[in-house]
């Protein structure tokens, strides 16, 4: 038993049974000329493949009042390029970064290595929901020059996507075709 | 052309690169910090009478900052030696392959005396896969429900 060819429409990714002239999800035309059919696995990933389907990093988290220099050790430790800074209450108030540490914290590593994190943080966080496609969260990288995304579950950060996660996918699709 | 062929045939002279800010070895780590916020970049080389020996991160500058070592001492004991180096034919995919198998973000951009003429960031290959995206991703909702799987007879 195989599966039988499906019909992908483009306006709400839904998989239709071959043949079908309308989408039985949303109603679209499925035969319409202007359908965009996917030529190969890496424009199929990237039209249809969902963020959360990438290898998600666990997050380094820290406190608003988490020393800088203390952060900035834990993302080494972590081998990671960020810290996400959550508050008493759960809530993610900001993302630490090395741009910003280097950008921040380096000129005056003594003094402003102990002070709190939250001074240094970007903030308010670009978060993404773990079920946007691949290239909505590769569009808002470009847009934002953000390297780090952290991804929301049920408005729970699950874990972080970086430009390394997206390069591994595109390189493990490129040597399969 | 579709997206794949795109990424096999044109080449990193098509990335909007940056110019490369170079140091030398010596140059004290303080004053490296100081030229990277000046020019907001997140990595120099390190030239010695214009051969590339090494570079410094953004990764790097973490590191050294962790290592409480003094804003004098020399760079180079910070950097990364001999860096991967991509050269202005190579494809994108290539490019991509390199940084991926080493998670890398940068790759100094050499012309064929292997002298440094700008610096490849991963940012400037997420722009241009944007830029390269089939046109039907901007017809595509953001979000997608899950797929079913339907098995046929």
């Amino acid at each position: 038993m195989g599966s039988t060819k499906m019909l992908l429409c483009t306006a709400c990714g839904f998989q239709n049974l071959a043949g079908a002239e309308i989408c039985s999800r949303c109603g679209g035309p499925l035969v319409d000329e202007h359908q965009y059919s996917p030529r190969n696995r890496l424009e199929q990933s990237v039209l249809y493949d969902r963020i959360d389907r990438l290898p998600l990093r666990e997050p380094v988290c820290v406190q608003p009042e988490t020393p800088a220099m203390e952060a900035l050790r834990a993302m080494l430790a972590q081998r990671t390029g960020c810290a996400l800074v959550i508050d008493q209450n759960g809530e993610l108030v900001g993302i630490f970064t090395e741009r910003d540490a280097l950008m921040k914290v380096s000129e005056d590593l003594e003094g402003r290595g102990a002070r709190p994190v939250a001074e240094f943080m970007t903030s308010p966080v670009q978060c993404l929901d773990s079920d946007v496609r691949l290239a909505f969260a590769v569009h808002r990288m470009d847009v934002g020059g953000y390297r780090h995304i952290p991804i929301r579950k049920n408005g729970r950060v699950i874990g972080v996507v970086s430009t390394r996660e997206v390069f591994r996918h595109f390189t493990e699709i490129l040597k399969g075709v | 052309m579709s997206l794949l062929e795109n990424l096999t045939i044109e080449t990193v002279a098509r990335l909007a690169t940056a110019p490369a800010v170079s140091v030398t070895a010596e140059t004290p780590l303080e004053s490296v910090l100081q030229v990277m916020r000046d020019y907001r970049v997140s990595a120099v080389t390190l030239e010695e009478s214009g051969r590339l020996v090494g570079i410094f991160t953004e990764r790097d500058s973490l590191r050294a900052m962790a290592s409480g070592e003094d804003g004098k001492a020399p760079i180079h004991r910070f950097a990364s030696p001999s860096p991967l180096v991509v050269t202005k034919c190579e494809p994108i995919s290539g490019a991509i392959a390199k940084m991926s198998a080493n998670g890398y973000r940068h790759l100094p951009l050499v012309d064929d005396d292997g002298r440094v003429i700008g610096m490849v960031d991963v940012m400037a290959i997420i722009h241009w896969l944007v830029d390269h995206f089939p046109q039907a991703v901007y017809n595509l909702p953001p979000t997608s429900e899950t797929l079913l799987e339907r098995e046929g007879p």
